[in-house]
């Protein structure tokens, strides 16, 4: 009886302890996960809504270009309102997508900042760069739609771009973007294009863009490309001249570089301001040192436009509607034949290249470096000239190349183009100097204008294109640059 | 009586330790319904209607984190439910009370909008693809042309394709339909007919194959083993979908004279245009005795519709 008893209290004595215990475990924190993440979001939202004239970053993806500027105007209502610098870097109307879109805040492992739409954040996913300066435009951008927050700090927001974390990113090439409060007057955009237009390269005010300091060039280049918003910077390294290029960005007032640049003798520089009216460009870190145009050579040189030594550079002909056509050449020009003219070549194709050793007729160049003009049919039986076939009619007029600073092909006279005329089609001597009159225009503008917007871009469709004005038989038609491998060249 | 005292106070027990302290009553969350015009439009027109929903907002964990992508532009949103509409949704409502009832009942119940292309890090591209039948994702729609008829094609054999996948899922293949050819199925290798067709233009003496005359003769390859494309070689499913969706968008004449009719210019395609035939037949043969629905007759409805637009 009393082992009964003792057995009854003992589980009775467990199981009061049982039922009494505390197993709750002190919690660290004041509220649960679930709540303190909607206050993570909830003070991001808070922050970007509260800036009075919303926020600015400088947008970009690559150090191969520069940064734009975008702002961004958020509502409570989870709406966001874009402003933005045009991305000039690719179409000469510039990409630029002001729309109100959505946003939403999210977590992760930080708050994450998501644009719920396309916006100019996404338009980055067609630009192509040339990522390792071979002069192929080899490598796409990345768009951005979510930005993870780094942090909140000195009232900036350092926000990591989520797409530059994908698998195989290295950590150096994660970029972190600042969003800054904007002013009411970054909402206006005039100071840009003044600046842009005052800073960027114009052959017009002298050979070259140098630094001065103390009233004394330096030896460098400083080259600036103001449509890709990066600076050709050239200067003497340690055994041979070095080449590289400073991505900037361009606000109402000057341009700074995205990256501080030290300058023997000068110190850091990173600001730059300009004067739009007198033109002057003073750096601001150090007042003594400014960006003037010479004619005078540095002791660095200009870049020779080497990529003529790996590839042609062909231009195609679009049709005059800008309908892309690829490489059908044939049915292209057989459209773009004048029916007036049947007996008439026409102007195929322009190829700039250096000597090398084949052309599309597997004839040799004539000269070391030339531009060559190919009239020719592609139905033989218009006038036995058949592009791809027998024989058609190599042009060939010697120039010589540079690459300037804006990336634009300086290409300079060095013989008579009637004189190639003639030994093009050495029996019709008249028939000759007529068509050499009839192609002065455009070898005049294609010569002498630098603005003719003969940029090395890209091997697609992004490609720009030229309206030509002066070629009688292709009037109204556009041409493109396009990139020929040797192979293509072969086939 | 000791046993039933100790009893008693397990049973004591066991209320002191387990009863509720307080009552919880299940209280639904409360739904609060978006006013952004392309939320609503969806919401109407497919929510509503197909319990559909369709994810326009972007969601990384919609697409794989290997492709980069964006999302689409707003002004293609609602253009794209609209092309949905009239070339997927009304054809099949048009096309009998059973085939209406079929695509309300089989709707998809979610559809992904991406902008981009899926883009491979190595530059090549993904075309749309569905999910276990249970959501198509469309891609490139910030390319919307409904005047592009290499675009509007390809975007509707994405649904088409993806839509006969859910079918066959649901009530499995025509029966006999993977006998008539069984054994040309390439299964994984199917990628390899575009890379044999090259090598074999090649060979023929052709230096540098355009991508066309390379994807001619990977057709050709594939009609040859009894299939329309050389994806629809990979297995008996894509094999049914690539029919289903194909015969659906092709002009008649045209399918007729590649896929069906011999061409004594190509002999060597005949047995495979025969295969062809025989499932062709069991297709449509499936869709109307299972589901009273004429594909012919679905067909013409949504030819009509893509003739009406000016495709270039």
């Amino acid at each position: 009886m009393m082992n009964t008893i003792k057995k009854i209290i003992g589980i009775v004595i467990l199981v009061l302890c049982y039922s009494c215990a505390n197993n709750e475990v002190e919690s660290l924190f004041d509220k649960n996960p679930e709540e303190r993440i909607e206050d993570a979001k909830q003070q991001l939202n808070k922050i970007l809504v509260d800036a009075p004239h919303g926020w600015k970053t400088y947008f970009g993806t690559s150090d191969k270009v520069g940064r734009w500027l975008i702002l961004m105007d958020f509502d409570k209502d989870g709406t966001v309102q874009l402003k933005c610098d045009p991305v000039d870097y690719y179409y000469l109307k510039g990409v630029k997508y002001d729309e109100k879109v959505s946003y939403k805040i999210n977590f992760s492992q930080s708050s994450e900042l998501v644009f719920e739409s396309f916006t100019q954040f996404s338009a980055w996913n067609e630009f192509v760069v040339d990522s390792d300066g071979d002069g192929y435009f080899d490598k796409y951008t990345s768009p951005e739609t979510q930005f993870i927050v780094d942090k909140y700090q000195d009232g900036k927001l350092y926000m990591k771009g989520k797409s530059n974390m994908g698998v195989g990113k290295k950590q150096a090439e994660v970029l972190t973007f600042v969003f800054e409060p904007a002013n009411e007057s970054d909402w206006i955009f005039d100071g840009i294009t003044a600046v842009k237009k005052s800073i960027n390269y114009d052959v017009a005010k002298g050979k070259y863009q140098r630094l001065s300091y103390n009233n004394e060039l330096l030896e460098n280049l400083f080259l600036v490309d103001a449509e890709s918003r990066v600076i050709l910077y050239k200067y003497m390294g340690t055994t041979v001249d070095a080449l590289s290029t400073l991505p900037f960005y361009i606000t109402n007032k000057g341009f700074t570089l995205v990256e501080p640049l030290k300058l023997d003798k000068v110190g850091t520089i990173q600001n730059f301001e300009v004067n739009t009216t007198t033109n002057t460009i003073v750096c601001v870190e150090n007042p003594q040192l400014s960006l003037v145009y010479t004619d005078k050579e540095s002791a660095v040189k200009r870049t020779p436009f080497t990529i003529f030594n790996k590839m042609y550079l062909g231009i195609e002909v679009y049709h005059s509607t800008g309908d892309p056509i690829g490489r059908n050449l044939k049915k292209v020009f057989d459209d773009l034949r004048p029916p007036y003219a049947p007996q008439e070549q026409h102007l195929n194709v322009i190829y700039f290249a250096n000597n090398i050793d084949k052309d599309m007729g597997k004839t040799p160049f004539k000269y070391a470096q030339e531009l060559t003009l190919i009239y020719a049919d592609t139905d033989p039986s218009y006038s036995d000239k058949d592009l791809y076939g027998a024989n058609p009619t190599f042009v060939r007029i010697p120039v010589s190349y540079e690459n300037s600073s804006n990336r634009m092909w300086v290409i300079s006279l060095v013989g008579s183009v009637e004189q190639a005329f003639i030994d093009a089609y050495p029996t019709k001597v008249e028939y000759a100097k007529q068509k050499a009159k009839d192609a002065m225009p455009m070898m005049y503008r294609l010569l002498n204008e630098n603005g003719w917007g003969l940029y090395a871009q890209a091997m697609n469709t992004n490609n720009p294109t030229v309206k030509v004005i002066d070629e009688e038989d292709i009037v109204g038609s556009f041409f493109t640059l396009y990139p020929y491998t040797v192979e293509d060249v072969n086939r | 009586m000791k046993k039933n005292i100790f009893y008693a106070l397990c049973l004591a027990c066991c209320f002191v330790s387990c009863s509720d302290k307080e009552e919880v009553n299940y209280v639904p969350d409360k739904v609060e319904y978006s006013t952004d015009e392309i939320d609503v439009y969806f919401q109407k027109n497919f929510q509503d209607k197909y319990g559909c929903a369709v994810r326009w907002r972007w969601e990384d964990k919609y697409v794989d984190i290997n492709y980069v992508v964006a999302p689409a532009m707003r002004k293609v949103l609602i253009p794209t439910g609209e092309m949905l509409r009239k070339f997927w949704i009304e054809p099949f409502i048009l096309e009998s009370k059973e085939s209406g009832d079929f695509i309300r009942k089989h709707f998809p119940p979610e559809i992904v909008c991406v902008g981009s292309e899926l883009r491979n890090p190595d530059g090549t591209r993904t075309l749309g693809y569905a999910d276990a039948g249970v959501r198509i994702t469309l891609t490139e729609l910030n390319r919307f042309d409904l005047n592009d008829k290499k675009w509007i094609i390809q975007q509707l054999h994405t649904i088409h394709h993806e839509f006969s996948h859910i079918i066959h899922q649901k009530y499995n293949m025509p029966s006999g339909f993977n006998k008539i050819t069984e054994e040309n199925y390439t299964g994984q290798a199917w990628d390899d007919i575009y890379t044999n067709a090259k090598s074999d233009l090649i060979s023929s003496g052709i230096k540098d194959p355009t991508p066309e005359q390379t994807d001619s003769l990977s057709q050709e390859k594939a009609i040859m083993r009894g299939m329309l494309t050389p994806y629809g070689t990979s297995s008996e499913f894509e094999d049914f979908a690539e029919i289903v969706s194909i015969y659906l968008l092709t002009d008649p004449t045209e399918f007729n004279a590649t896929y069906l009719i011999p061409d004594p210019k190509k002999p060597y395609l005949d047995k495979g245009k025969v295969f062809i035939d025989k499932k062709l037949v069991m297709v449509k043969e499936y869709y109307w005795s299972n589901f009273s629905i004429d594909l012919s007759h679905l067909r013409d409805i949504i030819r009509q519709r893509l003739n009406e637009i000016k495709m270039k």
